[in-house]
């Protein structure tokens, strides 16, 4: 779909909001003369990011290694076997099988639409959460001997902007605050909760300060447009959203934020045609102690979760799956060693899952580095053999249609993993 | 408004000369030769605003009638003097917020809470708990935002903001958090209106700085096969890049990768304290210094140097002319317009070489010249989250209330207060700070205000903003509070507009501040 397209589409959902006020991000389509409102759907790209370092080595199991088994004698996942009672790895080639708690991956791996990403990470060598979360939603990790980039957006704000977003539903993430990752000059939302967004006063006062600020912003085009276009984008958009309909889904989401994060997204996808672009956050990795095994243990549950909620947000997407690819990664893995603890300390590189319709899955993509004495990142982890850069630029040429150096500028993308 | 049309060349000068200030040497440094003495008698409101909104961070009631009394030389002439300016009061109101614990023992405290289960070996200090720290750490940071709004040293306060970008470093890695208090208080703010090699040099030998860019574990080059090779120590051209490119001579300002290396190698050794050292502050490592000859800009660093080749560099590199262009630029950006005026940067840069790299000269040179008074760039900048907040306390007379709700604000509207994470700091152009969402936040922020809900400030709605009966007289006060009375016909008719039929008192006077702080023309200075 090419962006004059899209931007009929944003008209159409806009028309007659604006109190005879044309809305400012309608205004290029509006001198295109668009005819009808596009109804063709358009690809979404959702990224949801573990924050905290996830254990790639529990999330993938890789059975088949031998080392894995001796590296962790009291945490590791025992391998697949005939008629598995819930406490063994799911297989998926032999080598390889999902936690026991991703069990309802499984239907998306059958279908042709989970690919599994080994050795993936940052080469930024920080073991900082912060400092790698922040560089990986930026996607300006350091590397030695190399300039790291200056971009001052997140890549998917950069995403935001060169697929021409104009309206704030097009890039949201489901967040209290504004994450690095979209933070940027192009429009992007974040909110917590569609039903509970808006501008926190008493409904009685609520529809009288929306309507003053949307005629103040709006009469204030001449004195300043970039804050006058914000103002009433953003008041539009907040329309949009408590129009919202409410869906009869079947979907049973896991309780808590991811859960209904999802949930709110996959509303958005089914309800906003504009909508390119989601982010989710969920915490909870960070396993140094009570890492714990197949079935007990924090980790165990945190996977309960992520599972529950990627399932459920794939049957709630139904159809609309076709066109949505969503990568849950993490800013780095763990050690492949327990610690003494019964956990895991920070690592390098982990693994990222890639599911979705437009997916070419049921295979286990990238290079898998091994847990060997002299495979390991400085000795104790394991290394990265896919940049997470890789993965996003081919998820925008491939799946989104960008140009293949507009989400690193300056930067040569040097493989794709055929994921597509 | 016909001053306004009059040349701003010789408005300039008129502002510089004609405000009979008793210090006037260095202002007419930078006016034309025969000025126009007199042309205007003073600043009209406008301007005084123009001027407070700029160089501090928005004007308290009676500031601006102050400054139109006072002149802007006079005005110029105490802030550039800081010391002069009595402040006891703020320090009074952010007693709050200072610790009594210092960053090295706030730091052991925290190790020692890392160690759950063990006895604290150190006397000294006491048990703190998780909360402790998270609250010790909001208080803190809430120090440099505290002063913003509470001290009457205004300029000095905006240039350590601008600082604080400028050499930005970042509370989430390692032991920066407990340092962040100290790094404003002891280096930033004492070296904001002062020789810039001087604040350079502090900087560099700030532990926070030399933690966040990695310095302290940039060592000399190991021979291979010796235990150090194995370990992998080795340079660390971390903060020999950014130095360069960010801190001093720009991005184009002509140096080489080669640069960076040697740079690098000059800075090896200046390193911290490590646990069991003593108090976390700089440390000169001999055995870590590269004691080989460097070359750094064609100048010569000879093999045998110690730590005071590295001060050497540190001075080289300020006096460069093009670290007085990319300073110049950076501050036009902050004071004139995101895309600064080439006269602005021309005339800053040049007062920078003449002065030896004195920002209160090349300050007032900014101030009083014709580019930063120009009509044109009046009200073009957009507020960054952060003066936003100070400027709506400020105008309202408000004050911080000893609550460290202030920061979660911040964080809100976008600018959680330390927590940008690259080196170059949060951006100074206008269009990072206003999108969409960003707008809402605002809007949502007016609104909180207004009802007196905004955590970690107070202000007394009924002595600054009486109630009114009408629209016409409560968009009056809000115009006086907000704007100085400075808001334009329409902007007043458009306020009024949306404030009429409010049945009472209260609400009328809740709705004009939501709508006069949370609305558009609140948001630009």
């Amino acid at each position: 779909m090419n962006r004059r397209a899209f931007l009929r589409l944003s008209v159409g959902a806009s028309v007659g909001l604006g109190l005879g006020l044309e809305p400012a991000w309608a205004e290029p389509a509006a001198r295109s003369g668009a005819p009808h409102p596009q109804t063709r759907k358009q690809t979404v790209f959702v990224v949801v990011l573990l924050r905290g370092a996830a254990d790639g080595l529990s999330v993938l199991v890789p059975h088949g290694d031998a080392e894995y088994y001796r590296l962790r004698k009291q945490i590791a996942i025992a391998p697949p076997a005939k008629g598995g009672d819930g406490k063994r790895a799911i297989d998926l080639d032999g080598h390889f099988g999902l936690h026991p708690r991703l069990a309802p991956l499984r239907a998306a791996w059958e279908a042709g639409q989970l690919a599994p990403i080994v050795g993936f990470g940052s080469p930024d060598p920080t073991r900082s959460h912060f400092d790698a979360q922040d560089r990986m939603e930026l996607g300006t990790p350091r590397e030695a001997g190399k300039q790291s980039p200056r971009y001052q957006s997140g890549f998917l704000n950069r995403m935001a902007g060169a697929l021409g977003l104009v309206d704030p539903l097009g890039a949201v993430a489901l967040a209290s605050n504004m994450p690095m990752i979209l933070r940027g000059t192009a429009p992007a939302l974040s909110l917590e909760n569609i039903d509970e967004f808006g501008l926190d006063a008493p409904e009685s006062a609520r529809l009288r300060l929306e309507a003053g600020f949307e005629r103040l912003y709006a009469k204030a085009q001449g004195r300043s447009r970039r804050i006058s276009d914000a103002g009433r984008v953003g008041l539009e958009a907040l329309r949009e959203l408590r129009r919202l309909p409410r869906r009869g889904s079947s979907a049973e989401y896991p309780p808590g934020g991811l859960g209904s994060n999802l949930r709110d997204l996959a509303r958005l996808v089914h309800g906003v045609p504009s909508l390119r672009l989601g982010f989710v956050e969920v915490g909870g990795w960070d396993t140094h102690t009570n890492q714990g095994g197949a079935s007990a243990g924090r980790l165990a549950r945190a996977l309960d979760e992520l599972g529950r909620g990627l399932a459920a947000f794939r049957e709630d997407l139904g159809d609309a799956q076709s066109r949505v690819v969503t990568l849950v990664m993490t800013e780095f893995g763990r050690t492949a060693a327990q610690n003494g603890s019964g956990g895991t300390d920070h690592g390098h590189g982990s693994v990222a899952l890639l599911l979705g319709g437009p997916v070419r899955g049921k295979r286990v993509l990238g290079h898998w580095p091994g847990l060997g004495a002299d495979s390991l990142h400085q000795g104790r982890d394991v290394a990265v053999t896919t940049d997470f850069r890789d993965v996003v630029s081919e998820v925008a040429t491939q799946h989104l249609g960008l140009k293949a150096d507009a989400v690193f500028p300056g930067r040569a993308t040097a493989k794709t993993l055929g994921a597509f | 408004m016909s001053n306004a049309r009059r040349s701003p060349w010789l408005l300039a000068a008129a502002l510089a000369v004609g405000c009979g200030s008793p210090a006037q040497a260095p202002a007419s440094r930078q006016v034309p030769p025969e000025p126009v003495a007199g042309a205007i008698s003073g600043l009209d409101a406008a301007r005084a605003r123009h001027l407070l909104s700029r160089f501090a961070f928005g004007p308290r009631p009676g500031e601006v009638e102050a400054l139109r009394e006072q002149g802007l030389g006079a005005w110029l002439d105490q802030q550039l003097d800081p010391d002069g300016i009595p402040d006891s009061e703020a320090d009074q109101r952010l007693e709050p917020y200072t610790s009594s614990l210092s960053p090295d023992q706030q730091l052991r405290a925290f190790r020692a809470l890392r160690k759950r289960g063990t006895p604290n070996p150190d006397m000294d200090v006491p048990e703190l708990s998780r909360r402790d720290f998270r609250d010790l750490a909001a208080r803190a940071q809430l120090l440099e935002l505290g002063r913003f709004v509470e001290s009457k040293r205004q300029l000095r306060e905006v240039m350590t903001d601008f600082w604080s970008s400028h050499f930005n470093i970042y509370a989430r890695k390692g032991p920066v958090r407990f340092l962040t208090a100290d790094y404003v208080e002891h280096t930033l703010r004492p070296h904001a209106l002062g020789k810039f090699e001087d604040l350079l040099l502090a900087t560099a030998k700030h532990p926070a700085m030399l933690i966040y860019l990695d310095n302290a574990k940039s060592f000399k080059p190991a021979r291979p096969g010796t235990p150090a090779a194995k370990r992998k120590k080795g340079l660390n051209e971390n903060y020999a890049r950014e130095l360069l490119e960010l801190h001093t001579l720009g991005v184009d300002g002509g140096y080489t990768q080669q640069d960076v290396i040697e740079v690098a190698r000059v800075l090896t050794g200046w390193s911290v304290s490590r646990p069991g050292e003593g108090a976390l502050e700089f440390k000169f490592r001999q055995r870590q210094h590269d004691t080989g000859a460097k070359t750094v800009l064609g100048q010569e660093f000879p093999a045998g140097g110690d730590e005071a080749e590295g001060e050497r560099l540190i001075r080289l590199l300020a006096r460069q002319p093009a670290t007085a262009r990319h300073l110049a630029r950076k501050l036009c950006a902050r004071f004139v317009s995101d895309d600064p005026p080439e006269a602005c940067v021309n005339s800053a840069s040049r007062t920078y070489m003449e002065t030896g790299g004195d920002l209160a000269r090349v300050i007032r040179s900014i101030a009083s010249g014709p580019s930063f008074w120009a009509p044109e760039v009046r009200g073009t900048k957009i507020k960054s989250p952060l003066e936003l907040v100070v400027s709506a306390v400020r105008a309202a007379d408000g004050h911080l209330d000893g609550g460290v709700g202030l920061g979660r604000t911040l964080a809100d509207l976008g600018q959680p207060l330390f927590l940008y994470a690259a080196p170059t700091g949060y951006p100074e152009r206008g269009d990072a700070w206003m999108g969409p969402g960003q707008a809402l936040s605002r809007m949502r922020f007016g609104i909180q205000f207004a009802a007196g809900r905004v955590r970690g400030i107070s202000y007394e709605p009924d002595r600054v903003l009486p109630l009114a009966e009408h629209a016409d007289q409560a968009t009056a006060n809000v115009n006086r509070v907000f704007f100085a009375g400075t808001l334009g016909p329409e902007s007043v008719a458009e306020l009024e507009e949306e404030l009429k039929g409010l049945p009472n008192p209260r609400q009328l006077r809740a709705h004009a501040v939501a709508f006069a702080v949370g609305g558009p023309e609140f948001q630009r200075q």
